[in-house]
């Protein structure tokens, strides 16, 4: 008998090694490899290595005033996006506002809308000539337009209109599983409401909003789109617009060393912010222990609080989120800017355009092909990498910890910094193999993969943890082995899982554009490269068409995947 | 100070009542349980008593005066104004402070001295045994010390009235015992009226003086534990405090006390009984038996069906079967042993007519 067991044992242990291996691979050629290179590739300098990179980065006067406007608009924008999404959050939780169900979806949407497509859309009301600008230049008989959305006040203006979600999404549950029996201890022990909600509310949820504050801060740090959008007319430069013109400018000396340099200052914030937030996450003690108290008792307003605030939200709604898309839609039905909408103005022409004009079609062929590509290969990378750490953390697979690492410290990263990192791997033909991936799709679909793994391998390893290993143990005891048990068991229980997986990284994979714009070459255009040039060129009204259809296949996507979420 | 009144209260959600017309009144110094199968509104009336939740009709009297009178239009005093104690069923202790500030929290809503603070709440924290951990969060307490720092909250501000919400429920068996004691001992010493929620008949009969029965919304009986034990005014009530044994009965009608004031009744249509006499003019009804009241006794004209035998070690208990009344406890001495499907004649010894 024990012989035949150790053969057993063997012959089922030799699959999950060589899968496991294969992921390895897999992750040192897209992760591990670029970053190193990237890392190398800094401290390079004419005929040796050197700091001298660095020095040029803290030095010269160009790159310290994007240093400066980035911290000029990343502060006020994650402090205002923080506050906007707390409170809406509040709202949404925690009083008796009509129509409570509706508000959580809408008050969402802006999460799903590519920023760069909301400046977009936001230059047809606030820009120059914009519908907003307009209007109030004709009511109070203004010479000039009174705002001007091309300016470090209007990327604030902008990030916190679509960050604020953000902490939205995340305080909301929160707000929602505070056990009510804390507050009403509170009330009964003599506080007023106003007073539980300093005491004993806000002290409890510090955590949460802390978390989502740092996860606001990232997204912004990391902004190509809005900040490209809205600072390359007048030359404003973020850090992060700052590496992309350093990297398309081969006429400074350098120019690669020097953004590589740049990169790595700019990684270190991302990997801060990353490390303070798994510390909040980690250390927050504040579990809320709840038994089966009552529901969340709702602060009851009254009659007229209660339509002031649904007013307020209606407003808030119809201004940020309706009016930018009612705007590009306008603008993509007319036959010319600027032209008033009415019936003889209107067009379907800027939508057949996507049609016939080649890039654009085939941009979105491309992109559809990126999307299904990476979605397909993240979700089954993760769902591997999850159930090893997961399952197979005891049983002390080497690197686990690491891989789990590299896995996510991508997405921490701004995305201009990712692609820097695949130029500088794939531009030449690889070692060994021999094969050129720079100008190719296969250089997107890598990028893609290693950007967005996380999002996959947040929503895997979620799932995972949740089933019973014991699930698994009894098929094992029942005579499987153990891929057969993963498979007769673990997968029919992730099905919904992986496909949510699967279009969780399908949505910003459609409208990705921070390394699309550095990767993309003649034949292998994005639909995010395609909005942006075709704004760069002032073809506004092409722009408008394409973010429409954008807009309307992001949001489908979305709450295909919300709705699927809710059920389970 | 602490005399609770509840008249008529009744709390309903649209068609959907789960509370109807109760009326309670508890003495100062008195130890109320309300007890009852969860989902019968026990815990509604302690929430609307704590002023969390709004009758719809009736009125809530704390010495006199009005916590809330529907109608007579007095509007609903606010929780915090109400100077009552609560513990939560989740203990909801603070997790942003320690055992002291938790116990501080209402001494400073009332702006009390520092001083004051200090040694009430180190007093309060000798009465529940928790000196000496003032300065532990929340996650470093175990369930039952969690409970006494809930209960050191409630106590610090001298409440009138102290309102427990399933306190117990949460803990094992050995502490349960033993909380127990203890808040009967806090309520004698302090001297503070208090409303426990239980569905725990054990906890209710042990701790308290005056218990309330209820099921779906309706007070079923009220009194002293031992009236609900001896004289349970219907069947869920005797099957609810001490399980008794439900059989069918019958009485003649206009059956009358005889000078002792017992009447005679005939138990599962063989056996005649004297039982304390009830007025009421049904003829066929029940009869409430405890399981200790029951003996064997060869040649009574009871007889029953042995189904399950338990043996306990100092006792034997026996599930008997009959056809037409349903399954029915015998608890006897281990010398008496038989096995399953053995016929066993039977005697009782006291029962208790029931209407329905």
């Amino acid at each position: 008998m024990p012989k035949s067991n150790a053969s057993f044992s063997k012959k089922g242990s030799l699959a999950p090694t060589m899968i496991w291996w294969a992921v390895v691979a897999f992750l040192a050629l897209a992760v591990i490899y670029p970053s190193l290179r990237l890392i190398l590739n800094s401290l390079k300098v004419d005929g040796g290595y050197g700091l001298d990179n660095y020095i040029t980065v803290f030095t010269d006067p160009g790159m310290k005033r994007s240093m400066k406007n980035s911290f000029i608009v990343v502060i006020p924008a994650t402090v205002f996006s923080t506050v906007i999404g707390v409170f809406l959050s509040w709202v949404v939780a925690r009083t008796n506002v009509p129509g409570i169900k509706y508000w959580q979806r809408l008050l969402s949407i802006p999460y799903f809308i590519p920023p760069f497509i909301g400046a977009i859309a936001w230059t047809f009301l606030l820009g120059p000539v914009g519908y907003f600008n307009k209007l109030l230049m004709s009511v109070f008989h203004l010479a000039e337009a009174p705002f001007n959305i091309y300016s470090l006040g209007g990327m604030i203006f902008i990030m916190s209109l679509y960050r604020y979600a953000v902490s939205f999404i995340v305080v909301l549950p929160t707000m929602r599983r505070i056990c009510a029996s804390l507050e009403e201890a509170a009330r009964i022990s003599g506080a007023s409401p106003w007073r539980t909600l300093r005491d004993i509310t806000l002290p409890l949820i510090t955590p949460s909003i802390l978390g989502a504050m740092l996860l606001t801060f990232m997204f912004i740090l990391a902004d190509f789109g809005v900040s490209s959008v809205l600072g390359a007319p007048n030359q404003i430069h973020l850090m992060t617009t700052q590496i992309y013109y350093l990297i398309c400018n081969s006429s400074i000396a350098n120019n690669l060393q020097i953004a590589s340099a740049y990169s790595l200052f700019l990684s270190l914030f991302g990997i801060l912010g990353l490390w303070a937030y798994n510390r909040v996450l980690h250390t927050n003690k504040f579990v809320v222990v709840s038994g089966k108290s009552a529901a969340v008792e709702r602060t009851r307003l009254n009659q007229p609080a209660r339509w002031g605030l649904f007013a307020f939200l209606a407003l808030f709604f119809l201004f940020t989120t309706c009016a930018p898309i009612i705007a590009t839609l306008i603008t993509s039905l007319t036959k010319t800017y600027g032209l008033p909408f009415t019936a003889g103005n209107i067009t379907l022409r800027n939508f057949a355009q996507l049609a016939e004009i080649r890039n654009v079609a085939r941009a979105f062929k491309n992109s559809a092909f990126l999307a299904v590509g990476s979605g397909l290969v993240i979700t089954i990378v993760t769902m591997i990498i999850a159930y090893i750490a997961i399952r197979g953390g005891g049983r002390g697979i080497r690197g686990v910890r690491f891989m789990q690492l590299v896995v996510v410290l991508p997405y921490a990263v701004p995305g201009v910094i990712i692609a820097l990192a695949m130029i500088l791997a794939f531009s030449q033909p690889l070692p060994l193999i021999g094969i050129r991936l720079y100008n190719t799709i296969w250089i997107l679909l890598i990028a893609y993969i290693a950007r967005f793994m996380n999002l996959g391998y947040n929503n895997i390893a979620g799932a995972i943890s949740q089933v019973d290993a014991s699930l698994e143990e009894a098929a094992r005891i029942s005579g499987a082995s153990q891929l057969r048990a993963f498979c007769d068991v673990m997968l029919p229980l992730l099905k919904a899982s992986l496909a949510s997986s699967f279009f969780l990284v399908v949505a910003p994979t459609l409208s990705e554009l921070s390394l699309s714009s550095l990767l993309w070459s003649v034949g292998n255009e994005t639909i995010g490269t395609i909005v942006f040039s075709a704004k760069e060129e002032g073809r506004i009204l092409l722009t408008a068409a394409i973010a429409i259809v954008l807009i309307v296949l992001v949001v489908l996507i979305n709450l295909a995947v919300s709705s699927q979420t809710d059920k389970d | 100070m602490g005399k609770l009144s509840i008249r008529n209260v009744s709390k309903s959600y649209g068609e959907h009542t789960v509370v109807n017309k109760v009326t309670i009144d508890v003495k100062d110094g008195e130890l109320l349980t309300i007890v009852g199968p969860s989902g019968c509104g026990k815990t509604t009336i302690l929430r609307m008593v704590a002023g969390f939740i709004e009758p719809t009709g009736g009125q809530i009297y704390l010495d006199d005066q009005p916590l809330v009178d529907v109608e007579n239009h007095v509007s609903p005093v606010v929780p915090e104004k109400r100077g009552i104690g609560m513990v939560f069923q989740s203990y909801a202790v603070w997790p942003h402070m320690n055992v002291f500030d938790n116990v501080a929290y209402p001494l400073k809503l009332r702006k009390a001295a520092r001083e004051t603070i200090r040694s009430e709440v180190m007093r309060v924290l000798k009465v529940v045994h928790l000196k000496g951990l003032e300065k532990r969060m929340a996650h470093e307490l175990s369930g039952g010390q969690q409970q006494r720092v809930a209960l050191a909250r409630s106590l610090v501000m001298k409440p009138r009235l102290l309102l427990l919400d399933e306190p117990l429920s949460n803990l094992d068996a050995a502490l349960r015992e033993e909380m127990r004691g203890e808040i009967k001992e806090i309520q004698r010493t302090e001297h503070i009226t208090v409303i426990n929620v239980t569905h725990d008949q054990i906890e209710a009969m042990t701790m308290s003086d005056q218990v309330a029965v209820m099921r779906s919304g309706v007070l079923e009986q009220f009194g002293p534990p031992s009236r609900l034990y001896e004289a349970p005014a219907n069947t869920f009530v005797a099957r609810f405090i001490g399980s008794a044994n439900i059989l069918p009965a019958t009485k003649k009608p206009g059956a009358a006390p005889d000078d002792t004031g017992m009447m005679e009744i005939l138990i599962a249509g063989c056996y005649p009984l004297k039982v304390p006499y009830v007025d009421s003019t049904a003829e066929c009804g029940f009869a409430a038996v405890r399981a200790h009241h029951m003996a064997p006794s060869p040649g009574s004209p009871l007889t029953a069906t042995v189904r399950r035998v338990l043996y306990q070690g100092h006792q034997i208990e026996y599930d008997l079967e009959k056809p037409g009344c349903e399954m029915f406890r015998l608890l006897t001495d281990v010398s008496f042993l038989r096995p399953e499907g053995s016929e066993v004649s039977l005697a009782i010894q006291k029962a208790v007519w029931l209407d329905e």
